[in-house]
């Protein structure tokens, strides 16, 4: 049988389903989800955000970059009128004159600093999403939570690409880029699991333990293109899969103490995120949702080439002028400086999303009870079901 | 009289066990005598025709295309099967597939498996060749062997297109097509001969009854086994049928009989049109329609055949089957990542048994909200033979249709001030306290204990038997007298492919007293089914006039249109 204590099912369901959730514990319940959104957290705030404007669309920047090489107006204006690849127009050559476009005719999203700093026009706003991650309340580059009017909130991430068009969307749209991104992970990465433990009154419970782990799964869509709920998920048992979080639900919402914490993702977006001194505060739903932020300071320049490492196709389809978000971060970072001086990590946030799931464990699989009826009724399960059938038993 | 010794004495070479289990067939027992039914001219079904393709050619052959739909009659599509006839657009989907299945026998993949022969020349006709896989192939797809003048015809046929073509293998093909598209092969042509042990009376061919009985038991087309019990004429005798009904409902394939049965009767062909609000509902989907019905199946396989358990259990068991997509519209957890895992309902648990299975809820329900009535019409329908008839064309449906009424806060509260107007109450009397019964099931099977915040009440009565919740409800239907009836009458349905006539009713009330002293065990039904004499009888010409359907039969064929 399935061991309760270990399978989290995070809806207290009514009537006789409550036997099936965790309620062996009367003291303190287990709840299972699945990240159903996760996406770099950009608070809209209208134009206010960036008085010094939005970031240049790609074909503004390319073209100021192919005056900037020489090109006459005339034949920049060929080049991208001809891009992107218009029936029997070769783009070949502009993406080459872009992705080429440092010192010497160097690789400019490998090499960044082969390239000048264009200027990447940045959030001077007053509010973000984000944690206090360094205790400072008035330090200058403090945002204010729009939500709690928390003070000290620390996103330098968000500060970098919250001026870029593709990374602002009024709610409840999400980001065209995160949104972008996310539709491809989720149908091809593991899912990602959160567990909550020590769950003593749903409201509010003074000690619970956090577990983010990865599923041996992928998590799989409803009718609506959502993640479905209810599913059940395996966790990746390699520890390295594990984060483990310490925290308390205060009036329906759960807060962690500084961890790291580390998730497996992809190298369509990133391979690994790393955090430190990273935090959850998760609004926990009265439909058995999860909702909130995941923030931490975070490697910078990995978070660079996350986007560099597509170089052109980021570049131009996302509109992220690769050099000046480089030179953006670098100048940005706050935190865990080397022995130069310069900081190697940037305060982030994330959103993130989860909807109810039962999250199982690699010894609750060792009594599987597939159907030895099942087998016998499945109608391909024939004696004579291979090849050739009953004219094959005629015997030539 | 009841001669138990008899069977004991033919058959004490198997054994006492294979003797008892033997008992049963052949029934020289005091079952009362019937005058049979007309034979029956019956289409096959689409899962009939690919069960057959798979059988003979094996499942590497897939069998491309959708076919004419299948009408429902009596209740069940195995009647319905007997007043079709096939379409111009309906030919034109059977050729089709025909040409499709035939270009796969003759590729370089199967036919050296699936040919028995090679051409002296590849190019040019082989009629020896040819006929060795006329003979063969032919034989199983009519379910009797050719005729001279059949296999001369096909084979020359063969002949002719491979002399056009070039190629021996296109004219094997061109055989193929032809086969597939005969109406020998698409329609179960029962014929009948004399009964020569009761003057004036007919019975079956040996492979009519061949076929009878492999579609009843196994849901296909008669193995080589019994085409060689009817080609030696061991069906003629009683103790020749139950030596194969014995064979056939040992075989882990009367699963297949039993599953091809319950979805007949349970209408899963009506998931095809199924539809669901996926705003309202969004675990709901056709993977997850897909898995419902085979959910059932597996459990009623699981009752039934597994542990050859009491009909009426499927109403109460708590032994289920479930995918990862099933455990999410359930919620409950399920360990394998792909395919089927048992599941324990604990005791109490209301999804217990197949009525509040997804299969039956969804299929029994508007897209976006249930419906006590139809659920409690479908069920007295499908499980009680019971006609409710349809609703007058003049009613209001406003208020049952408005879920969000401030007034009416649950569908019991609303279909309460429905059945106020006169013209409605009569029927939704019967209909509505067994629907409400399920309504802590929405409409794609979720579980749900309130509607709009107000709690839902499933109290209710049927037939004089009340219950305070859904499982005492289900208890009712376990218990309920008219539910093995139902089935008895059911299951003979579809084995004739006809509703009973009323000649046959004292054999069918008999057939019922010993399915109860059975323990209601379906295999054991099945067996004395296609063991009686009964079930081969043929009425003689001229006495149709007596045979009217007995008026319990009939469900299915009006159309659904309660609210």
């Amino acid at each position: 049988m399935i061991r309760l204590h270990s399978v989290t099912r995070p809806l207290a369901l009514a009537g006789g389903l409550a036997l099936m959730t965790a309620a062996g514990h009367a003291s303190a319940e287990t709840r299972g989800y699945v990240v159903s959104w996760f996406g770099v957290s950009t608070y809209y705030g209208g134009e206010s955000d960036c008085p010094d404007g939005l970031n240049p669309m790609s074909t503004e920047f390319y073209k100021r970059e192919l005056l900037r090489l020489g090109y006459p107006e005339a034949e920049a204006v060929k080049l991208l009128k001809d891009f992107p690849g218009n029936p029997g127009q070769p783009d070949g050559e502009y993406i080459k004159i872009m992705g080429t476009r440092g010192d010497k005719k160097t690789n400019v999203y490998a090499h960044p600093e082969s390239s000048y700093d264009p200027g990447l026009h940045e959030v001077h706003g007053k509010f973000a999403y984000g944690f206090n991650l360094d205790g400072k309340a008035d330090s200058p580059i403090s945002f204010t939570d729009p939500d709690t009017g928390e003070k000290g909130i620390k996103n330098q991430y968000y500060r970098t690409l919250g001026c870029i068009r593709s990374f602002r969307a009024p709610p409840p749209a999400h980001p065209t880029l995160a949104q972008a991104q996310w539709d491809v992970l989720r149908d091809e990465m593991p899912a990602w699991l959160i567990q909550i433990d020590g769950i003593t009154d749903p409201k509010n419970s003074d000690n619970v333990t956090v577990t983010i782990t990865k599923a041996t799964d992928h998590a799989s869509r409803d009718a609506t293109g959502a993640i479905r709920a209810d599913m059940s998920f395996v966790s990746d048992p390699d520890p390295r899969t594990h984060s483990v979080l310490h925290g308390k639900i205060k009036d329906g919402v759960l807060t962690t103490e500084p961890a790291d914490i580390r998730i497996i993702a992809d190298p369509f977006l990133i391979p690994e995120f790393h955090w430190t001194k990273a935090q959850l505060k998760l609004k926990m739903g009265d439909d058995g949702s999860l909702k909130g932020i995941l923030g931490g300071y975070h490697d910078w320049y990995a978070l660079y080439w996350s986007y560099a490492e597509s170089g052109w196709v980021e570049e131009h389809s996302a509109s992220v002028d690769m050099p000046a978000l480089y030179y953006s971060l670098k100048r940005n970072a706050d935190a865990y400086p080397d022995a130069t001086g310069q900081n190697t990590a940037i305060s982030t946030a994330y959103e993130v999303e989860a909807v109810p799931a039962f999250v199982l464990h690699t010894d609750d699989m060792n009594d599987k009870k597939v159907s030895d009826a099942g087998k016998a009724a499945q109608p391909q399960q024939r004696v004579e079901a291979n090849m050739g059938g009953w004219l094959r038993k005629l015997g030539w | 009289m009841v001669m138990l010794n008899k069977p004991a004495r033919i058959f004490g070479a198997l054994g006492f066990a294979a003797a008892i289990a033997l008992a049963g067939c052949g029934q020289k027992d005091d079952a009362p005598t019937t005058k049979g039914g007309p034979v029956s001219l019956r289409r096959l079904t689409e899962p009939e025709y690919r069960q057959i393709i798979a059988d003979v050619f094996g499942t590497t052959i897939k069998v491309p295309g959708r076919f004419q739909p299948d009408t429902r009659d009596n209740g069940l599509i195995a009647v319905g099967t007997s007043r079709e006839s096939v379409a111009g657009t309906g030919f034109e989907e059977y050729d089709l597939t025909a040409r499709g299945i035939a270009a796969q026998v003759v590729d370089e993949a199967h036919r050296d498996t699936l040919i028995p022969c090679k051409p002296a020349k590849a190019t040019e006709r082989d009629d020896a060749c040819a006929t060795q896989f006329v003979t063969r192939t032919g034989r199983l797809l009519f379910r009797r062997p050719l005729t001279k003048d059949e296999l001369a015809n096909i084979v020359n046929d063969a002949g002719d297109s491979t002399a056009k073509l070039g190629n021996f293998y296109s004219g094997i093909e061109s055989s193929i097509v032809g086969m597939l598209d005969s109406s020998q092969f698409l329609f179960r042509q029962e014929a009948s001969i004399p009964d020569a042990d009761n003057a004036g009376q007919r019975k079956l061919d040996p492979y009519s009854k061949a076929s009878r009985l492999s579609f009843f038991l196994w849901d296909t087309t008669p193995d080589l086994d019994l085409l060689d019990a009817a080609d030696k004429g061991e069906l003629d005798s009683d103790a020749g049928v139950a030596k194969q009904v014995d064979r056939m409902v040992k075989s882990p394939r009367l699963a297949s009989g039993v599953r091809a049965f319950f979805t007949d009767m349970l209408g899963f062909d009506g998931f095809a049109a199924l539809q669901k609000d996926p705003q309202i509902y969004p675990k709901y989907g056709s993977a997850v329609a897909v898995d419902a019905q085979e959910q059932t199946l597996r459990t009623l396989a699981d009752v039934l055949v597994t542990q050859n358990g009491d009909y009426r259990d499927i109403f109460t068991t708590r032994r289920t089957y479930l995918t990862r997509l099933l455990g999410s519209v359930y919620a409950v957890p399920v360990k394998v990542s792909t395919g089927w895992e048992a599941h324990d309902y604990p005791e109490g648990d209301p999804r217990a048994g197949i009525l509040t299975e997804v299969s039956f809820v969804s299929l029994h329900s508007h897209p976006g909200r249930s419906s006590p009535t139809i659920r409690g019409k479908a069920l007295r329908e499908i499980f009680l033979c019971q006609k409710v008839p349809d609703p007058p064309g003049n009613v209001n449906f406003a208020l049952v249709q408005d879920t969000k009424n401030p007034a009416f806060h649950t569908a019991r509260a609303r279909l309460g001030a429905h059945i106020n107007q006169p013209t409605c109450a009569g029927c939704h009397k019967i209909m509505d306290p067994v629907g409400l019964a399920m309504e802590n099931f929405d409409s794609a099977g979720g579980f749900r204990s309130t509607e709009n915040d107000s709690p839902i009440e499933t109290a209710g009565e049927i037939d004089g038997t009340k219950f305070s919740d859904v499982n005492g409800f289900k208890k009712a239907i376990h218990d309920h007298p008219a539910v093995p009836t139902c089935l008895v009458n059911r299951i003979y349905s579809f084995g004739t492919g006809r509703p009973a006539t009323k000649d046959e009713a004292e054999w069918l009330n008999y057939q019922v007293k010993q399915f109860a002293a059975s323990g209601y065990k379906v295999p054991e039904l099945m067996r004395r089914i296609a063991g009686s004499k009964a079930f081969y009888r043929v009425s003689t010409p001229g006495t149709e006039a007596n045979n009217a359907k007995l008026s319990m039969a009939g469900t299915g064929s009006q159309k659904e249109t309660a609210k």
